[in-house]
């Protein structure tokens, strides 16, 4: 019985942490983590999944979405596509922007009070507590009116800290980027992130689109 | 978010760019990833397989002799008024759907696999992709590399044998919903300041380049769903090679499964029949999508190949089944350089009173690729093997011989169905 106990302990084991794709130099998650890493950031969607029918598709791993999601074939042992895919990004993308969605929007637009969260503690995760002193974020207008906010009004030091902020939150510090070995400046990176963000947009529709630029990186995608 | 749909202006403007190629500095640049050619004429390759080892005496290769064999030695359950017949071209009951496209339809049978059965694997491989080195790519694979490959690469609903062709694989499920109109907008001006090179990034330059077409293929999969039809992966790949993303594809129709080791009679008939009533539904999807301004169809511009991994034994086995045939196979060739209403290669029955080995068997015939018929004596001749299929479609696809490697140009084919 304990032999058994730890063969079933080794079959999940392995049948989670193997990587997605082919193995290579740069792993990238196997599907069942890339899904727990989205929830594990975004976690107000686990709480809001049921009411939304993306998540039968993206939060569960549904053959389809396991082989887009780079796992192997049954049949073949092998993945469908041996590198992330167009086929993967499509798929990808649009799960992350519906995580996003739950996550982010519902409560920018405070239509929701979350579960033993105040509005505060939970932006916090998103930004700088420094640049949110001074808003009365646990009214729901209050919160409203620093989501009215435009990229482009908060100065460039600001999105640069806000940028810096979000990345390490989704994927790790400067150390941890640098190590992974994406890019050779961590610096350039921060900065190419917040200028591709749409400055015209409210910081509702803008810092989706920074969480989504971060998020689809091949540093938060792989080990 | 959800207020970031892309405009119908942006769209246009996002393809105008991807057209010419000028969206992402450097997107371009390699012919087997995203190159958008718009020619008059392009020229599509779909494969469709039948999983599970075909009976082929039930469909593309029937009974043709006059006299009816002993069920003992070759088990068949049709008359000789079931075959239909077109020019050169016969078939059995399994193939009747496609009995109205007879005249683009082409059979090679008599293609020898192995000498022994190495399972359902070995043999799709081999098949499959006309070679028996492993880790070699797939016809839709290698053919695609050849001629050209759109930004989705190779479609497919199953694993692809891509080997070492850089072209990624779009599974076809994932076209059921492409509710994607934000992310190219989203990803559009990093990826413009963004320097560095990795298949994601790769992956995400596509998605904005090809917006448009993207689009296209929303609204065609809408369409169709609008009218009630059941979506298959045949109306998925003919919807997204008109759309321009892709030129090659990989279907398994996983409807059924025609390993039929006990249970044959009836049940083998039914579902062979089934696979190629989907065939038949493709090509008549296909007929329906015109493509360019010529008043072509996207069938008349696609190379379609029918296989499966191998035939079935001829009589039936103490279980009332029969199990896998190695040393025979067929293929059914379809569309744009096709010449139709042909048949070439043949297989012969040993009957079991003349067999060495105490049983009845099927296995192809030797084949003379000067004269294009099949004999019965070896010398000086050869068998049609899958590297004569491969060679066949390279000269049908025409392709690049500089980058088709999985034979040599000078391998045989057969010239008789080649357009």
């Amino acid at each position: 019985m304990k032999n058994l106990f730890w063969i079933v302990c080794l079959v999940t084991y392995t049948g989670t942490a193997a990587a997605s794709f082919s193995e290579n130099h740069r792993r990238y998650m196997s599907p069942f983590d890339v899904v727990s890493s989205l929830y594990n950031k975004f976690p107000k969607s686990r709480e809001e999944a049921s009411g939304h029918s993306i998540f039968n598709e993206c939060g569960a791993l549904k053959s389809s979405s396991y082989l887009n999601l780079g796992g192997k074939n049954l049949i073949s042992n092998k993945p469908v596509s041996e590198k992330p895919s167009v086929s993967f990004m499509r798929f990808y993308g649009v799960c992350l922007m519906s995580f996003v969605d739950v996550d982010f929007s519902a409560a920018a637009f405070g239509q929701k009070v979350e579960k033993g969260e105040s509005r505060k503690k939970w932006l916090a995760r998103y930004f700088p507590s420094r640049l949110i002193e001074g808003y009365k974020l646990e009214s729901a207008g209050g919160f409203a009116q620093f989501f009215k906010k435009t990229w482009s009004s908060f100065p460039a030091a600001d999105r640069l800290e806000m940028t810096e902020h979000l990345v390490k939150h989704l994927i790790g510090s400067k150390k941890v980027i640098e190590d992974l070995g994406f890019v050779k400046n961590y610096e350039v990176l921060i900065s190419i992130l917040q200028e591709s963000v749409d400055g015209s947009k409210g910081l509702s529709e803008s810092f989706p689109q920074l969480i989504v630029l971060i998020a689809t990186r091949d540093e938060f995608l792989s080990y | 978010m959800k207020n970031l749909q892309l405009s119908r202006r942006e769209i246009l403007q996002l393809s105008a760019l991807a057209g010419g190629g000028l969206m992402i500095p450097g997107l371009f640049s390699g012919r087997a990833e995203g190159q958008l050619l718009q020619e008059p004429e392009p020229h599509y390759f779909l494969m469709i397989q039948i999983p599970g080892g075909w009976d082929t005496t039930l469909g593309v290769d029937p009974w043709l002799e006059e006299q009816m064999p002993d069920q003992k030695d070759l088990f068949i359950e049709y008359s000789k008024d079931q075959i239909f017949r077109y020019e050169n071209l016969a078939m059995g009951p399994a193939c009747e759907p496609l009995n109205k496209f007879a005249d683009r339809v082409s059979i090679i049978n008599g293609i020898f696999l192995s000498p022994v059965d190495n399972g359902h694997e070995a043999a799709q491989l081999y098949i499959e992709s006309g070679s028996t080195l492993g880790g070699c790519p797939s016809l839709a694979v290698e053919l695609s590399y050849a001629t050209k490959a759109g930004p989705f690469g190779i479609l497919a609903n199953g694993g692809v044998v891509v080997g070492s062709r850089p072209l990624s694989v779009t599974n076809l499920d994932s076209l059921r919903s492409v509710s994607e109109a934000e992310l190219p907008q989203y990803l559009k001006r990093f990826l413009e300041l963004f320097e560095g090179s990795s298949p994601l990034i790769n992956a995400q330059k596509s998605i904005v380049a090809t917006a448009l077409q993207v689009d296209q293929i929303a609204r065609a999969v809408e369409k169709l769903q609008e009218e009630g039809v059941e979506i298959t992966n045949g109306h998925l790949a003919g919807i997204a090679f008109q759309a321009g993303v892709s030129f090659s594809g990989e279907i398994r129709y996983n409807e059924v499964f025609l390993d039929t080791h006990s249970g044959h009679r009836g049940d083998h008939l039914r579902d062979q029949k089934k696979g190629f009533q989907f065939v038949a539904d493709t090509f008549d999807f296909f007929k329906s999508l015109p493509i360019g301004t010529s008043g072509k169809s996207l069938f008349d511009c696609t190379t379609f190949m029918v296989t499966s991994e191998f035939s079935r034994t001829a009589a039936l086995n103490g279980a009332g089944g029969k199990d896998h045939n190695a040393l025979v196979n067929s293929v059914l060739l379809a569309g744009k350089g096709v010449r139709g209403g042909q048949m070439v290669g043949r297989s012969k029955l040993i009957k079991k009173a003349q067999s060495k080995i105490g049983q009845s068997y099927q296995i192809a015939m030797p084949f003379d690729f000067k004269t294009g018929q099949a004999v019965d004596s070896k010398d000086g001749t050869s068998f049609i093997f899958p590297e004569q299929v491969a060679r066949t479609l390279a000269e049908i696809m025409k392709v690049d011989w500089e980058r088709f490697k999985t034979v040599p140009q000078k391998t045989q084919f057969l010239r008789s169905i080649v357009l």
